[in-house]
């Protein structure tokens, strides 16, 4: 899940780059290692900052479960940069440290927000830290100090745009749609891509089939009405592009877009929204170049139910069914003969012999030095854990002593 | 009723069994000087432990020397280390001589158990945890949080080295 979080954030990350600043010019990525691995608020893109004399990075922003995040995490400058970490008071208390033995050392954590640290790069590298509370949360950074300009002279991310991952994070936008079963539909090989409205599902005809689909941009979507479930209309989720106006209940009645920019598009029927009558649209991708169709790429680790569920049935029913079968086998009467009985007259009654007990124990059985050498066997082991435990263990410790 | 000698016996040896417990907790409590945990480190304002305006040596944790033989170590645990005890500054306190381990939380409920020893409290916010011990043997013991306090709770944790009195450097403690 998180990497599929992160994915999905680098996608909308490029996204978000694409929008701002054009396309980023490719440039060489600095190699990190696996020094990111679980950063949570580095989305694979280093913040191009070269040109600049001096730049902020916020220690404690919101990020990895909390204020546990440097922002940006990965930001490139020239030689002779002053790179300055500002404090936001956020998640307590985080100092700067180089990995191994770099330069950055902020001293002991604080939380005063407004605390600044700064240094001053001279020399080309990558350089790594982290806030030593919060490593293992993933509170970690880099600052990567190189020559040249930025590739397209602004301030914009430089990861390349690749449009959103292969199984993208609907958040829980699904979540009452019954005819989404999980999986984008891919279309990415088609320039017009047809979606029913009105379609069989949530109860009726009111759903969107496909409910998720991927296109490439500049795909011509069509939504074609098929007259089922009452008027729909088509209507995106948020600020979108999508809107079909006026609900239609036409057989027929088609509504075009055509999407440009990578992304995804949830959009719903306003009148209908509540039963489920939802969709999304993923414009680009998959990310990585997968070609798999928007299918989970997450192996299926569900098992089937049914035998630990019949296991647990029957561990419970057990003690029932020997109970049945016991009481079978008394009421099977020993001894009585059905032919001797008179018509009319009760059975008689016979009373149950009086047995004799197989075997009688008597005082002679009672064998008093056997009992009392187990007996002795066992107050000796009691008392010889009790000199171990208390003496030993207990009080050969440091021991609290006021 | 007839009850054989040796089950006489039995019930002696077992009366005398639950004596033996009792009064080997009453020696380790009078002769040895074992205690308990108790309220006495008495209260204080976790804000002002987090912002380091205490009034007291929690605004500057570390080891304190009361006298030659007795030493007080005071420890803030906050999200996710102790101050001091983690990372790069463990506690250092010398043998033979009385510790005091005066504990509290910057934020939320901290445990403070140095390994292999019988130390081992509860760290609550608002509250100054203290345990006093006597360390004969030098060596480095582990610290670690066991209250789970967070996200980055498995890795809260820090060492206590113990140097033998004579090499105990006074220079970094607060005299």
């Amino acid at each position: 899940m998180g990497v599929r979080r992160r994915e999905f954030v680098r996608g909308a990350a490029g996204v978000a780059a694409l929008a701002a600043t054009g396309v980023a010019t490719a440039q060489e990525e600095p190699d990190y290692g696996d020094w990111f691995s679980n950063v949570g608020n580095y989305d694979g893109t280093t913040v191009d900052r070269r040109g600049e004399d001096s730049i902020e990075i916020a220690v404690g922003a919101q990020g990895n479960g909390g204020g546990f995040a440097f922002d940006p995490p990965a930001v490139m400058v020239n030689p002779g940069t002053e790179v300055v970490w500002r404090w936001t008071g956020d998640g307590g208390t985080h100092n700067v440290v180089s990995e191994g033995d770099g330069p950055l050392d902020s001293g002991d954590a604080v939380d005063e927000a407004g605390k600044e640290y700064t240094y001053t790069f001279e020399e080309t590298g990558t350089f790594k830290y982290y806030c030593v509370p919060h490593e293992s949360l993933g509170m970690k950074g880099a600052v990567v100090v190189r020559e040249g300009e930025p590739s397209d002279g602004g301030d914009g991310g430089t990861g390349t745009p690749q449009g959103p991952p292969a199984n993208p994070d609907y958040g829980d936008w699904f979540s009452n749609v019954g005819n989404f079963d999980g999986t984008t539909v891919d279309r990415t090989d088609q320039d017009a891509v047809e979606i029913a409205v009105g379609a069989q599902g949530n109860g009726g005809g009111f759903a969107f089939d496909p409910p998720a689909v991927r296109v490439t941009p500049g795909t011509e979507v069509t939504w074609r009405w098929t007259g089922d479930g009452g008027a729909h209309n088509v209507v995106s989720n948020g600020d979108g592009p999508l809107d079909s106006g006026e609900t239609v209940d036409q057989e027929g009645a088609e509504y075009t877009y055509t999407f440009e920019e990578m992304g995804v598009y949830e959009y719903y029927c306003v009148p209908h929204e509540a039963v489920g009558m939802k969709g999304a649209v993923v414009v680009g991708g998959p990310l990585g170049g997968g070609d798999d169709g928007g299918q989970a790429d997450a192996p299926d680790i569900t098992v089937p139910g049914w035998p630990a569920s019949a296991s647990v049935l029957l561990a419970f029913l057990a003690p029932l069914l020997y109970a049945v079968v016991s009481r079978r086998r008394q009421q099977t009467p020993p001894g009585v003969d059905e032919s001797e009985r008179v018509e009319g007259e009760p059975a008689p009654v016979t009373e149950a012999d009086e047995t004799e007990p197989a075997v009688e124990v008597g005082h002679d059985e009672y064998d008093p030095w056997g009992t009392a050498a187990l007996v002795a066997f066992y107050f000796v082991l009691i008392a010889l854990l009790w000199v171990f435990m208390y003496f030993v263990e207990f009080l050969g410790r440091v021991s609290v002593i006021g | 009723m007839q009850v054989h000698d040796f089950e006489k016996l039995w019930f002696g040896a077992s009366l005398l069994l639950i004596v033996g417990f009792i009064a080997t907790i009453a020696y380790g409590s009078a002769g040895v000087g074992i205690a308990m945990v108790d309220d006495s480190g008495g209260t204080i304002s976790a804000q002002a432990v987090q912002s380091g305006e205490t009034g007291t040596q929690f605004d500057d944790p570390g080891v304190v020397k009361e006298n030659e033989s007795h030493y007080t170590v005071y420890v803030v645990a906050q999200q996710f280390q102790f101050v001091p005890g983690s990372g790069d500054t463990p506690i250092r306190v010398p043998t033979d001589a009385k510790i005091t381990f005066k504990v509290t939380s910057a934020d939320v409920m901290h445990g403070f158990s140095i390994v292999e020893t019988n130390i081992n409290t509860m760290v609550t916010p608002g509250q100054v945890a203290e345990v006093s011990a006597r360390f004969d043997d030098p060596g480095t013991y582990g610290l670690v949080c066991h209250e789970y306090c967070g996200a980055g709770h498995h890795t809260m944790g820090g060492s206590v080295e113990v140097v033998p009195q004579s090499e105990y450097n006074d220079t970094e403690v607060t005299q």
